[in-house]
């Protein structure tokens, strides 16, 4: 997207997006840096709170919902997009993933020999494939997690329950 | 109370984020060290690096190189 046309879509002229932005890509970078700070604030809730891993996924999710067209063109571009948003969204995915740690009731067997990063790579990339392949899985202008987003989210605490 | 802590950028809103709860400190307890003292810029470089394998099973060069992208952001680091 130009700049010209966030500025469009803003309401304000093209200019005023420099005083505050000095490259495009430092708008990127800005942008996903406050996803992450929102879908920080809706988890670290959760956690607080001491909310079961199945809730922490449904939040992930709903925060994803929330800017979904922005977060699926992310998950899309990521390896081209320029090196400061990517820093940017590894920082992100890590405070997402240290949201899932430690959540309540998982089984013991689980704890000790399960790789955490594992497991939530894996949760990423279920995700990730519905959303960056989002024409095999719903129509134009339909939410793939409003579509998706509670099977998922059953099928993978299911699958992770499994006793080995 | 909440303070964003200067080292990491994790925001911090009660006493056991603070180092041994001490509210006037600017940094949090993942950034400090035992005796209370803030870590150096080298010190949190690899732990942050450590988390973000911890969390991710990223290889440790990009590990390094994101946890020191996300430092040199924060208020602590910028001038380094």
């Amino acid at each position: 997207m130009k700049t010209l046309d966030v500025a469009r879509l803003a309401g304000i002229s093209h200019g005023a997006i420099f005083v505050h932005f000095p490259t495009r890509e430092a708008l990127l970078e800005a942008c996903v840096e406050e996803f992450g700070r929102r879908m920080g604030e809706a988890l670290h809730e959760l956690a607080e709170n001491n909310r079961g891993l199945e809730e922490r996924l449904l939040a992930h999710l709903s925060a994803i919902r929330k800017e979904e067209a922005f977060y699926t063109a992310i998950v899309r571009e990521r390896s081209i997009l320029p090196q400061g948003a990517r820093d940017t969204f590894t920082a992100v995915q890590s405070m997402v993933s240290h949201h899932f740690e430690d959540c309540p009731g998982k089984k013991p067997d689980m704890t000790k020999e399960t790789n955490h990063a594992l497991l939530f790579n894996t949760w990423i990339a279920l995700v990730h494939h519905y959303l960056g392949n989002r024409d095999l899985f719903v129509r134009d202008g339909e939410s793939v997690v409003a579509r998706w987003g509670d099977v998922l989210v059953h099928h993978f605490v299911s699958l992770i329950n499994i006793k080995s | 109370m909440t303070k964003t802590c200067i080292s990491c950028g994790m925001p911090m809103t009660k006493p056991v984020d603070y180092p041994n709860g001490d509210t006037t400190k600017d940094y949090c307890v993942h950034c400090a060290r035992a005796d209370g003292s803030m870590q150096s810029f080298e010190e949190k470089r690899i732990s942050m690096a450590e988390f973000i394998m911890r969390t991710q099973g990223l290889d440790d060069a990009a590990a390094l190189r994101a946890a020191e992208a996300h430092m040199r952001k924060q208020p602590a680091w910028r001038e380094c």
